[in-house]
């Protein structure tokens, strides 16, 4: 960890006042980054965080404050100002192009290209290939000359980084840039970030995770509702548990697992799903009020097998026996009419009717279950308007759209759409990526609602963290099939990890990878 | 699970049905404000644009239009689109006239509808079961129609020999209003139903809105899709047998163009192409406000070359309108 206390900050934001109607985004604010650090910025769903950064790329203004770059007051009118200054952007929605090649993406605009006034391809692989060499080995298996739709998400997220770099920029913003990384390219992402923070450059590492943070960053600020509460704090002077409390305000206490005496009292529970593999001849076992996390690098299975349950894709050969009795998927319509509930990994993509006002997302899976015909107007309203209390979802008003909210009650949404059946099974894929840690507890605290009431749980999670605090039991999957099922004291983060990477070693010795 | 809390607090506020009736069809109402605003403008110039012999012409101009734009609104706010309507018109009208003459007019009747749902069929099943962007499909099914129409016909226009055909437009089986007004009135009242209060409804609109996660929430999507397409040619038979009625004959080009005609009545009543949005009262608006337009030419004596000029410069401020309101919303 570098000391910056006797440098200059290469930015510095002053008092910044950003309103939106009569909302307050952000309430004299402040921040200041330092050459060569890694400045984590964190805080709670409406600190901020998202302002700011729009406010540094210039694709915000701010309504009074003043960003000061190398010493001197700046004011970007757009955000093509803000990349010519050195500042890029990498959002956690990559705005690459994915049908162009990877240099294409990384050379973008820039002018070295371009020889008497045509784009010079051998130019622009030998810039794309500069910029890959920067951020060291993880990006040489990558070709300039591959689309870029071909690529990982890691490696689309290291092709803009290396696009940041070849632009020159100083100071890059990485917003939640491991939500949809697992582990180990997560690992390979940090040490992009710690080889060009060598070079000089600086980063504003935006995330959720606290461990990830601890992991990567020099420094910590941390917003709450617009306003500063820890100002570039070093990270060496400071707890997990502070930085936490200082993002929520008050203390947080921990929804932990019931004790061991409940937990053996789940083991003798009936069995709800027994989900059995043809192909290694492995089950996986879910009983009545037991939440079982399967884990798993991303790509081994874990979406494919919650979906293929609820017989939206057919996958693996897989025998399910429900409550007892034999049960073939069908379809969607099938799982939801036999109690099953699902909340997919993507609420944009695979939950929310976005344009569609809030009621139609929270009410759709209930007529599909009941076959309604007819609209009840009234009826409905009240319904959705008792959910969405019950559940604490913050909104104006539920004539709105689901896209007016926050991530983390937009997630809350997610769970709303099953509150009016009472499915006995609930088959949930990420449930808590990309909201804050106080909306995370209140899920949690849903989650294990859901399992008293007797319900089976089965929770994918790439965050290992969230599987030891939720589940009773987890089953590490390899190439599809369960490989591995940790219990009682083998659940804990280094175990998961070890079972975890040793399945992927196992992976490449069979040559599958 | 229950919910027993019932004393919902913030949500339900300040909306009582009507007031959110208003909301909701703000769009619509402007619509129809500009509709009436045009037509009182054109009787106050010309002198007789609001005479029941004008109305009626305008409404029977406007009626092919109208009923196909409610096929093509299904599509839309599915985020479809369905290019070969005209052609679909074409073909199901010169299919009545030929028919109609060998067989009688119930058999044309049937065959010309069946010609339009067969035409609907091929749209939905390469949109839904295949999975191929509608814009190729229909594109596809445009040429085919529009080029069957000249075979079937070689390339002639056909007279409707079956003269007590004439009644099926203009003939009046209710109070002596005419049939083609009747039609109207039911089919746009019944989508307006459908959209609004059933069920089906509003999974048109989440198709739309969402196909992925109306799909996983266990709607059939693809049926969905399946049943605007093949609807929308049951309608383009169905228009194309008005109109032949009123004209008593076919020819090959009876409904070339038309298609866009009917994709900007949707537009300007507030359905959007990206799906999950837009009226059956809006479409039926907005195919009037373009017919009413054109008569007003007429009236005016106007050259009708500035049609095309004026209806684009209304679709673009209609749409302007339209994303001015649901940024507001946001």
């Amino acid at each position: 960890m570098s000391n910056n206390n006797n440098k200059k900050p290469i930015m510095e934001l002053v008092d910044i006042v950003k309103t939106y109607g009569t909302t307050v985004a952000l309430d004299h604010a402040s921040l200041r980054l330092f050459p060569g650090e890694v400045h984590a910025l964190m805080g709670g769903n409406g600190a901020g965080k998202s302002t700011i950064i729009g406010i540094i790329a210039a694709s915000r203004m701010p309504d009074s404050g003043k960003i000061y770059l190398g010493g001197e007051e700046v004011s970007f009118k757009n955000p093509s100002e803000a990349i010519n200054n050195g500042i890029a952007v990498v959002y956690q929605e990559l705005s690459i192009l994915p049908h162009l090649t990877v240099a294409e993406n990384i050379v973008g605009t820039n002018k070295k290209v371009l020889r008497n006034g045509l784009y010079d391809w051998d130019k622009a692989i030998e810039i794309a290939q500069d910029a890959l060499n920067v951020l060291g080995e993880a990006c040489l298996s990558i070709d300039p000359l591959e689309k870029v739709s071909n690529l990982r998400v890691d490696q689309m997220q290291m092709v803009e980084i290396a696009r940041a770099v070849s632009f020159g920029a100083k100071i890059i913003l990485l917003d939640e840039p491991t939500s949809s990384l697992n582990i180990h390219e997560t690992e390979s992402l940090f040490r992009i970030v710690n080889a060009l923070k060598q070079t000089g450059i600086s980063f504003l590492f935006v995330s959720h995770r606290m461990n990830e943070v601890r992991q990567i960053s020099d420094r910590v600020t941390v917003f709450r509702d617009g306003k500063l509460v820890l100002d570039g704090k070093l990270m060496s002077e400071i707890t997990d548990q502070e930085v936490v409390n200082h993002m929520l305000g008050r203390k947080l206490d921990i929804v932990t697992k019931g004790n061991a005496d409940k937990i053996h009292e789940i083991e003798n529970n009936p069995v709800r799903l027994k989900i059995k593999f043809t192909d290694n001849d492995k089950e996986i076992v879910v009983r009545q009020g037991e939440i079982v996390g399967i884990s798993g690098l991303a790509g081994s299975g874990r979406s494919a097998l919650l979906r293929n349950i609820i017989g939206d894709i057919e996958w693996k050969d897989i025998e399910i026996i429900y409550d007892g009795e034999k049960y073939d998927p069908g379809n969607p319509r099938k799982s939801i009419k036999n109690d099953i509930a699902y909340i997919g990994e993507d609420r944009k993509d695979s939950g929310l009717f976005l344009d569609l006002s809030i009621g139609e997302t929270v009410l759709m899976p209930n007529r599909v279950y009941r076959s309604t015909k007819l609209v009840k107007e009234g009826k409905e309203r009240k319904l959705v308007a008792s959910i969405i209390d019950q559940l604490k979802v913050k909104m104006a008003s539920i004539d709105h759209t689901p896209s007016s909210l926050s991530g983390g009650n937009q997630q809350k949404l997610l769970f709303a759409k099953w509150y009016v059946n009472d499915p006995r099974v609930f088959l949930l894929d990420e449930p808590t990526r990309g909201v804050d840690i106080n909306t995370k507890q209140e899920i949690y605290k849903l989650i294990e609602e859901l399992a008293e009431r007797g319900a089976a749980v089965l929770v994918v999670s790439s965050e290992v963290r969230e599987m030891v605090l939720l589940c009773h039991k987890i089953v590490v999957l390899r190439d599809g099939l369960p490989a591995v099922t940790l219990m009682e004291d083998d659940i804990n983060e280094e175990k998961i990890m070890s079972v975890i990477t040793a399945a992927e070693h196992v992976t490449e010795a069979g040559g599958t990878a | 699970m229950s919910n027993k809390s019932n004393n919902s607090s913030l949500p339900l506020k300040n909306s009582s049905g009507a007031s959110r009736t208003i909301k909701r069809y703000k769009l619509e109402l402007i619509m129809l404000v500009v509709l009436i605003g045009i037509m009182l403008l054109l009787q106050i110039v010309t002198g007789n644009a609001l005479k029941s012999r004008n109305l009626m012409n305008v409404f029977q101009a406007a009626t092919p239009i109208i009923i196909m734009a409610m096929g093509q609104l299904l599509i839309i706010i599915t985020a479809g689109i369905d290019l070969s309507v005209g052609s679909i018109f074409s073909l199901s009208g010169m299919v009545a006239a030929l028919t109609m003459n060998k067989y009688g007019i119930f058999v044309g009747v049937i065959c010309a509808l069946l010609t339009g749902i067969a035409c609907g069929l091929f749209n939905g099943f390469f949109v839904a079961k295949v999975n191929m962007a509608p814009f190729i499909v229909t594109l596809a099914m445009n040429g085919i129609a529009a080029s069957l129409t000249f075979i079937i016909a070689d390339g002639n226009s056909q007279s409707i020999l079956q003269t007590s055909f004439r009644n099926f437009d203009r003939g009046s089986f209710l109070f002596g209003i005419p049939n083609f007004i009747i039609y109207i009135i039911i089919i746009v009242v019944l989508m307006q139903f459908m959209l609004s209060k059933t069920v089906l409804g509003r999974f048109i609109y989440s198709t739309g809105s969402n196909e992925n996660a109306a799909r996983l929430v266990g709607i059939g999507t693809s049926n969905i899709k399946m049943f605007a397409y093949t609807f929308t040619g049951f309608l383009c038979g169905l228009a194309a047998l008005l109109n032949a009625s009123y004209l008593m004959t076919v020819e090959c080009t009876a409904g070339t163009g038309l298609e866009s005609e009917v994709i900007a009545a949707t537009i300007i009543g507030g359905a959007s192409l990206s799906g999950g949005v837009g009226s059956a009262v809006g479409a039926f608006i907005g195919a009037l406000i373009s017919v009413v337009i054109r008569n007003g030419f007429n009236l005016l004596g106007i050259n009708s070359f500035w049609q095309g000029t004026v209806t684009g410069i209304v679709i673009i401020i209609a749409v302007l309108f339209g994303q001015i309101s649901a940024q507001k919303r946001k």
